[in-house]
């Protein structure tokens, strides 16, 4: 029984984390709530879908077309809509707001062409299962949690080491300044959300292995990776920690609460931390307000 | 095609460029000989950022153009004149606030193509302000005025540039230090014959230690001359009130 639980907190940390850090990338180069994030996850969940129950593509295929359409998506998005936006000084609210209807819209464009009933990749793949320490976890699951860790470290060691992966943090930190050091602020944002959203499609995909695939899937680990990247303090292993703790929150909490509460749970733990700790998991003290 | 004669030379002429609709410089010419100290005063708002922050390509620049070098530019950008040599500090010794003293230089150092570079840029940065060198670790947001000074130099100089362009490096400093800055600023351009363009607000204490002087008056050039000329009181205060 506490097996199943600790396998199944690492399940939900493994997409959190998937999601936080697709969600981190964007947000600490561009520093505003960009709700399109799950717009990218559910696209890329949809363009999988397509290609491997209705074409009948090879599932690895799907998986990377799904990686790059939801990519290609983060860059039209940022080039057409927020750089426009960022270049004229629109606020980070505003743009938070604008981000939220591209995210209705492209959620309702899902809904039309698909329809909103469950899709499943799932179904028709049978994923071996197998038994951790009496606790159950399939193939796909492994294959989620894997793929999280291996990112993590591979992002760690971009955002530290590369030369576009720090110009992203210096972009973050100030954005005229980094450009008087010779970055260009507008091409590293592209980037930051053509991986950021890249990423996210593929926390998509590897959910649509797990799960049904509808319109609104992206929702729920979007507003759970905002969640890991205030919790965080805005730091790349900040966010990871953050995701980590709502996945096991979510699933020892339930424990002693009802099962409804799940998400509660995940509220109450960023309200304990805007409150007792505004800096989150990081050591710096909180600037002024980045919605 | 770049002469040799023009070296380190920096000139500007009939600059014209602002913000969105509105026209800030208008039509603005002036031009500094290399290793040279020249000094740009004016007014609040007369467009001294403006100036180096269209010339160093921050903003575009609407018409005229900006030798460097004997090289003509119509549309500089930041990486475009670092590559050719020229630094630009920012207003107010702006720093990467969140980030340590070390990895504010790396910032500053991320054009150059080798990590050996940024070492050895560190390392002169190091032999001009022995007092950063003890504070690598520390997040720069905390340094005092004078040291975020030195780091905000240190960001631009890491690169071994020739052309210097500083926009009031003595803002937020006691006076004691806005001498002991500018004299800085003087013994840099005269060691490595770097060119230097510097806007000040502190004017008798800039006229110390620059050759020449610009006077900068709504977006066009109000005076330019010897800075002993401006030494005198009355002469300074008929060009500049
Ligand atoms: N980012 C901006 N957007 C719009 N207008 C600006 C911007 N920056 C400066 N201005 C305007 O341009 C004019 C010139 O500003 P600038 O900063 O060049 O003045 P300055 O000579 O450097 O003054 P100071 O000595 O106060 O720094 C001012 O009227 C200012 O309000
Ligand atoms: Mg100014």
């Amino acid at each position: 029984m506490n097996e199943q639980i600790i396998v199944n907190s690492i399940i939900s940390a493994s997409v959190v984390v998937l999601a936080g850090v697709s969600f981190f990338l964007p947000f600490s180069v561009a520093r505003f709530f960009h709700f399109t994030h799950g717009a990218a996850f559910a696209i890329g969940a949809y363009t999988a879908f397509v290609l491997a129950q209705k074409v009948r593509c090879n599932l690895w295929f799907a998986a990377a077309a799904g990686v790059l359409v939801s990519a290609f998506l983060g860059i039209i998005l940022d080039v057409l809509v927020f750089r426009r936006m960022q270049r004229t000084g629109t606020s980070a609210f505003v743009l938070l707001l604008a981000s939220l209807g591209a995210y209705v819209l492209l959620q309702n464009i899902l809904s039309l062409v698909f329809g909103d009933a469950a899709m499943s990749i799932a179904a028709t793949h049978a994923w071996k299962t197998f038994a951790v320490m009496g606790a159950r976890i399939t193939a796909a699951q492994v294959l989620q949690i894997t793929t999280a860790l291996i990112l993590v470290i591979i992002l760690r060691l971009y955002l530290k080491n590369s030369a576009t992966g720090r110009a992203m943090g210096a972009v973050g930190h100030d954005r005229f300044l980094a450009q008087c050091v010779g970055i260009s602020p507008a091409r590293t944002t592209t980037l930051a959300f053509g991986c950021g959203y890249g990423l996210a499609g593929l926390a998509g995909v590897l959910s649509a292995l797990n799960v049904d695939v509808v319109p609104t899937m992206g929702m729920n680990p979007m507003m759970l990776a905002m969640v890991a990247v205030i919790i965080g303090g805005n730091t790349f292993l900040g966010t990871v920690c953050g995701a980590l703790l709502i996945g096991f929150a979510q699933n020892f909490g339930i424990i002693w609460l009802p099962t409804q509460w799940q998400s509660a749970i995940v509220f109450i733990i960023l309200l304990f931390f805007l409150l007792l700790r505004p800096q989150g998991f990081s050591n710096r003290p909180v600037k002024k307000a980045t919605i | 095609m770049a002469e040799a004669n023009q070296n380190g030379i920096f000139r500007v002429e009939g600059l014209v460029a602002g913000y969105g609709k509105k026209q800030v410089l208008n039509g603005v010419s002036l031009e500094v000989e290399g290793g040279e100290v020249v000094a740009l005063i004016g007014h609040n708002g007369a467009g001294k950022s403006t100036l180096l922050k269209a010339v160093f390509g921050m903003i575009p620049i609407w018409q005229g153009e900006v030798y460097w070098d004997g090289v003509k530019r119509r549309k500089p950008t930041p990486r475009e004149m670092l590559h050719a040599g020229a630094a630009y500090v920012p207003q107010g010794n702006r720093v990467f606030t969140d980030l340590s003293v070390r990895e504010n230089l790396e910032m500053g150092g991320i054009t150059l193509p080798t990590k050996q570079a940024v070492r050895e840029g560190m390392e002169r940065v190091f032999g001009l302000f022995p007092a950063l060198k003890e504070r690598l670790k520390q997040r720069a947001g905390t340094l005092s005025g004078g040291e975020k000074q030195m780091l905000a130099l240190g960001n631009a100089l890491i690169l071994a540039p020739r052309l210097l362009l500083l926009d009031e490096p003595s803002l937020g400093l006691a006076p004691p230090l806005v001498s002991q800055a500018l004299g800085r600023v003087q013994q840099i351009s005269k060691d490595s014959h770097k060119t230097v363009v510097i806007v000040e607000q502190k004017v008798r204490e800039v006229l110390k230690i620059a050759r020449r002087v610009y006077v900068l008056r709504m977006g066009r050039v109000s005076f330019a001359g010897p800075a002993d000329a401006l030494k005198d009181e009355s002469r300074l205060r008929e060009v500049y009130l």
